[in-house]
């Protein structure tokens, strides 16, 4: 799958609310040796929700913090944001491009 | 001396961008129609850029990253696309009037009809894109740019009341005969003039052109703080003589042809020769800048090799688009078309691109990833977020003005 | 997770940056990344997508972006789909991204050698190589 169809779906908790779609995700590079050069690149975490444009423009997690008036209005968006854990989705449904949280996944707010 | 020359890139980029032949006929038409009531726009334009400039260039300094590679990448592609079809096309209408303007400026000397000479100033600025190295095109051309000074010249010799002259500019009204509608669309035609996108790209591609680096950052400062605020002198110098000449004689400018009227009378023929050389030179520069604009933005956005750097066996994609972009202007400005209404077209589209090109500047030049410790100060920062907001207001009230003052009627 | 793996965020590091290859020639933006489900059940950031399909597909003409890509691989008769480049041969990830390939080996060059050959080859003043 792309990144395009990936920022396409949306997410839903367990109990039918619906998150928004993926805005973003987030990369670590721990996973298993790839020809011996360099680990692979593992997706940990999707934020969902609006923060589309702010953490394209690095707004989120605080990475710019001027201009002022910019970064206080993207700052509000934060809120309405919400970072899942990519071990908490439960099944993928890739028709529907809808992605399904398990019960009781943390919905954590970027700081 | 080389310090005198290292300035030439802000010194071209501000006469392409301040003086081509948009600006030099909107400048007069202004002076003519409303005396130095609209003259405060332009050391507010001047502002405007040379703050933007500084950043682009400061930002392609420090990674060589020209702006519009910066707007895709900021923006995303969807964004990046529309405001590479925008830009492109103003890059194309502007090309087409500053190719036509040169012809006229031969024409002037010559006496030959300008739409004949208009192939033959097309392959010149063909000939100079393709060829001719970049420092050398912007040393010749911004010196040349400079026998402008002519307008300064001739409104010293005027002699004015410099007191009355000072006191109209500061106390800017509505004259008698105009509404606060066509105030307010000349008003922004001249900030949009002083702010056009090409300015910017061509700056920050010239940068990247010229090799600058962390070390050139005291250089880029020269050139916005010297560059920018010449050309500015220049507008107000052609707005004051076309006030002091034609306003008293209630003559409107609406050709090319018509601005060096002043200089001829009041310094001669010989200011004359050197206002049509200046001339000659500013939309020449313009010409330059449009045609590798159109370059740059198609290049940047799909990330091709670009550069006048790379001969065009090397960039050849960059190269062919700029030869393209110089063909089609050609034929557009050889069916005859009134070259200075095609500017006032490109200026609503302008409208469109004005904040999507200048807002991810502003961004990056927060970002300690691309420019380090060189991150904006807070008062630059708020100084550069009011002009933006300015920018964004400017841009929503473009098109309702021109269909309410009917193109400035 | 191991403090000190890279941390990188799809849409402000990797998405549409410029691409270099090893030696500095640009050669098109990261216009898409693939991502695959390995069998532990992780997700994993495989391959940069670069070109004019990949861009297409980005802007949502999913089909024209597929067949531009057929077609760009076909008239390089590539067996392998040249428009993928994995993520593992990025060397350096900052302002822009340095790949260890050739830009020659890169769909986004296909465009450079026809417009050389096709239009620059046959116009005069077209300069010499040597010069950098």
């Amino acid at each position: 799958m792309r990144a395009t169809d990936l920022l396409a779906h949306h997410v839903r908790t367990a109990d039918g609310r619906s998150l928004g779609r993926v805005s973003e995700f987030r990369v670590v590079q721990d996973g298993p040796l790839v020809a011996g050069v360099q680990n692979a690149f593992r997706i940990d975490q999707l934020l969902v929700g609006r923060g589309g444009l702010a953490s394209r423009l690095g707004y989120i997690r605080g990475r710019i913090s001027g201009p002022w008036l910019i970064a206080a209005v993207f700052r509000g968006l934060e809120r309405r944001t919400n970072l899942v854990d990519v071990d908490d989705i439960d099944r993928w449904d890739d028709d529907q491009l809808l992605i399904v949280l398990k019960p009781g996944a943390r919905l954590d707010h970027p700081a | 001396m080389k310090k005198v020359l290292g300035i030439a890139l802000g010194v071209l980029s501000a006469i392409g961008g301040f003086v081509d032949i948009g600006d030099l006929v909107a400048n007069s038409a202004t002076g003519a129609r409303f005396d130095l009531n609209l003259a405060w726009v332009v050391p507010f334009g001047v502002i405007g850029i040379i703050i933007y400039a500084e950043m682009s260039g400061r930002v392609a300094a420090l990674c060589q990253r020209p702006v519009f590679d910066l707007v895709r990448e900021r923006l995303g592609p969807r964004f990046g696309a529309g405001n590479l079809v925008a830009s492109f096309f103003i890059n194309l209408l502007t090309l087409t009037a500053e190719i036509a303007g040169v012809a006229i400026a031969v024409s002037l000397l010559t006496s030959v009809n300008y739409v004949l000479l208009i192939p033959f100033a097309a392959v010149l600025v063909w000939v100079v894109c393709w060829r001719l190295p970049f420092n050398i095109m912007e040393q010749v051309f911004g010196l040349m740019g400079m026998a402008l000074l002519v307008f300064v010249v001739a409104v010293w010799k005027i002699g004015p009341d410099w007191g009355d002259l000072a006191s109209k500019a500061t106390h800017p009204t509505v004259p008698n005969g105009e509404t606060p509608f066509t105030y307010a669309y000349y008003a922004i035609a001249l900030f949009g003039a002083a702010m056009t996108p090409y300015e910017v790209f061509f700056f920050s591609s010239g940068a990247v052109e010229d090799r600058w680096s962390a070390a050139d950052l005291g250089e880029n400062k020269a050139n916005v703080f010297i560059g920018f605020p010449l050309g500015g002198v220049l507008s107000l110098a052609i707005m004051v003589c076309a006030s002091l000449v034609l306003a008293p004689r209630a003559i409107d400018v609406a050709q090319l042809s018509q601005v060096p009227l002043p200089v001829a009378s009041a310094v001669g023929r010989v200011g004359l020769a050197f206002a049509i050389l200046g001339i000659f030179a500013a939309t020449f520069g313009a010409a330059l800048e449009t045609s590798l604009s159109s370059g740059y933005v198609v290049a940047q956005y799909l990330g091709w090799p670009w550069g006048k750097y790379h001969p065009p066996t090397r960039a050849s994609r960059f190269h062919v688009v700029v030869l393209a972009s110089i063909v089609v202007a050609v034929l557009i400005g050889l069916t005859g078309v009134d070259p200075v209404k095609v500017t006032e077209y490109s200026i609503v589209l302008s409208a469109a691109a004005l904040p999507l090109t200048y807002f991810p500047i502003l961004v990056i030049a927060n970002d300690r990833r691309y420019v380090q410790d060189h991150t904006n100060g807070r008062f630059l920062n708020a100084v550069a977020t009011l002009y933006l907001i300015v920018l964004v207001l400017v841009a929503v009230a473009t098109i309702p003005l021109m269909i309410i003052t009917k193109g400035g009627a | 997770m191991n403090t000190n793996a890279r941390v990188l965020h799809a849409t402000l590091d990797l998405l549409d940056r410029q691409l270099r290859d090893r030696h500095g020639v640009l050669c098109g933006n990261v216009d898409d990344l693939e991502v695959e489900h390995a069998e532990d059940g992780r997700l994993y950031v495989t391959h940069i997508v670069t070109g004019a399909g990949a861009l297409a597909y980005r802007l949502r003409r999913r089909r024209l972006g597929r067949w531009l890509n057929r077609f760009s691989n076909r008239m390089a008769d590539a067996e392998a789909d040249r428009s993928m480049i994995p993520l593992v041969l990025a060397s350096q990830i900052g302002p822009a991204i340095d790949l260890a390939v050739d830009a020659a080996d890169l769909p986004t060059h296909d465009g450079e050698r026809w417009a050389r050959v096709h239009v620059v080859e046959h116009i005069p003043l077209r300069g010499r190589r040597a010069r950098d």
